[in-house]
């Protein structure tokens, strides 16, 4: 790993508060301690973790630049042709969407391709997203390489590195965690330990990184 | 109305919102009916493709090719003009299923079918004409021809006994009595054997006489019984 041990694009990160959903498209709000103008396209690293995304926002103050960042390549907010589809042997739910995906510079993996019918009439849309809403629903999910990957679930396993729970509320179903491993720490997860015997799946991340030199992570349990 | 405008990109509040909604209600533009202007048209109904575009261009569909068609009135299938409107709909808001359900009363070629009956009313009454006129037609006239092959060699006709037996004055009686019994059932009186109009030199009572005005009166009948234009039963069963 090159650059400091939260850096974007090898600037280092002061501050900064990442969400990663379980559906969808993680975002970032991050505070870099110099002005110059970044690249449209980023690597948000934190430790163990190198999220693809882009530039929604960035503005200089004070010799620190602050910046909002999207998972991906920034397309699936870009605008859409519409585009009629047919084929009688049927069309494939994977050709449909890569089709738009290349269109507006994204990539997109199906885990399970199905033939959505005979025809598929694509609106013209201001933002591409809404033809993974019209044939996935929400079922699709950033991952860190910048690959949209349209799956059922994500993948579940068991978190196995070292992580301490530094505090927890029940009723919330929100944990604080200390860990080496944010790559591991992604919705879909399970986690228990000594201290938490409930099994738990992880459901949204908040990577909170702070001034201080902290990075936390926070997580809702499912 | 032409498709809605989006918001300025200057109001950042009022655009998240309105991309919050839309996001909820990603298939909204599909739950509309689209008027369409026929390019072309594929094959006979009921099994008509069509290729269409749309009539306002600012709307966010794209031109469309070999959409089927789906009738709103069952039975009736019809081939568009080209040129002419139509409208193309989204079955349950899918936009893998589009199809196309009006057109301009103009067509091309229509059919009207049904695996019973067709029937059509008229003068506001409760009366209707059978339309399935063709069958009843040859039905009829098959019978007939079974009427003259029973009377052998056609230089016996005028023969005594033979249906269309006739002396000057003299009608066919056989051949009243036979046409009556043809007509069973329709409601008609049994007619006297008088002498009446002649035909192609065969003597044709009363009885072709009464077909002919009945035909031309065309009386209404609900019980589809008396011989009118269409009427499917010149006799019972």
């Amino acid at each position: 790993m090159s650059g400091p041990y939260a850096n974007l694009s090898g600037r280092r990160i002061i501050s900064g508060n990442i969400v990663i959903p379980y559906w969808g498209t993680w975002t970032g709000d991050v505070t870099i301690a110099q002005s110059d103008v970044i690249p449209t396209q980023v690597s948000l690293v934190i430790g163990n973790l190198t999220l693809v995304g882009s530039v929604f926002r960035s503005f200089t103050f004070s010799g620190a630049r602050s910046a909002r960042l999207v998972g991906g390549f920034g397309g699936w907010r870009k605008p859409l042709t519409a585009r009629a589809y047919q084929n009688p042997g049927g069309l494939s739910l994977s050709m449909i969407l890569k089709d738009a995906a290349t269109e507006v510079g994204e990539s997109v993996t199906v885990a399970n391709d199905t033939t959505v019918g005979t025809d598929f009439v694509r609106e013209a849309a201001s933002d591409a997203s809404r033809v993974l809403k019209q044939l996935c629903g929400t079922l699709w999910w950033m991952d860190p390489s910048g690959v949209t990957q349209v799956a059922a679930t994500r993948p579940t396993s068991t978190i196995t590195t070292d992580y301490s729970i530094i505090s927890w509320s029940g009723a919330r179903g929100r944990f604080t965690v200390a860990t080496e491993d944010f790559a591991g720490w992604v919705p879909g997860r399970t986690f228990s330990n000594a201290v938490v015997t409930q099994v738990s799946t992880v459901s949204l991340v908040t990577i909170a990184l702070s001034n201080e030199g902290t990075a936390r992570v926070e997580a809702l349990a499912a | 109305m032409s498709a809605p405008q989006s918001a300025s990109p200057l109001d950042r509040l009022w655009t998240a919102f309105r991309a919050l909604v839309r996001a909820e209600l990603p298939s909204l533009t599909f739950l509309g009916i689209y008027e369409y202007a026929v390019q072309d048209v594929h094959g006979s109904p009921p099994n008509c493709t069509v290729d269409c575009s749309p009539t306002d261009t600012s709307l966010p569909l794209p031109a469309l090719s070999g959409i089927a068609m789906r009738s709103s009135v069952g039975g009736v299938a019809c081939k568009p003009t080209k040129g002419n409107r139509c409208l193309v709909l989204f079955l349950n808001g899918d936009p893998t299923k589009p199809v196309i359900f009006g057109t301009d009363p103009d067509v091309v070629q229509m059919n009207l079918s049904a695996s019973s009956s067709v029937n059509i009313a008229g003068g506001g009454m409760a009366a209707s004409e059978h339309v399935a006129t063709v069958e009843a037609v040859v039905n009829m006239f098959t019978n007939f021809l079974f009427l003259l092959l029973s009377q052998g060699d056609i230089s016996t006709w005028t023969n005594a006994g033979k249906i269309f037996y006739t002396l000057e004055g003299v009608p066919g009686t056989l051949l009243q009595t036979a046409l009556n019994n043809m007509m069973d059932g329709c409601a008609l009186t049994s007619l006297p054997i008088t002498t009446g109009p002649t035909h192609g030199g065969l003597l044709f009572p009363l009885v072709y006489a009464k077909i002919l005005s009945t035909l031309g009166a065309k009386p209404s009948d609900a019980s589809g019984l008396l011989p009118g234009m269409g009427a499917p039963n010149v006799r019972t069963g």
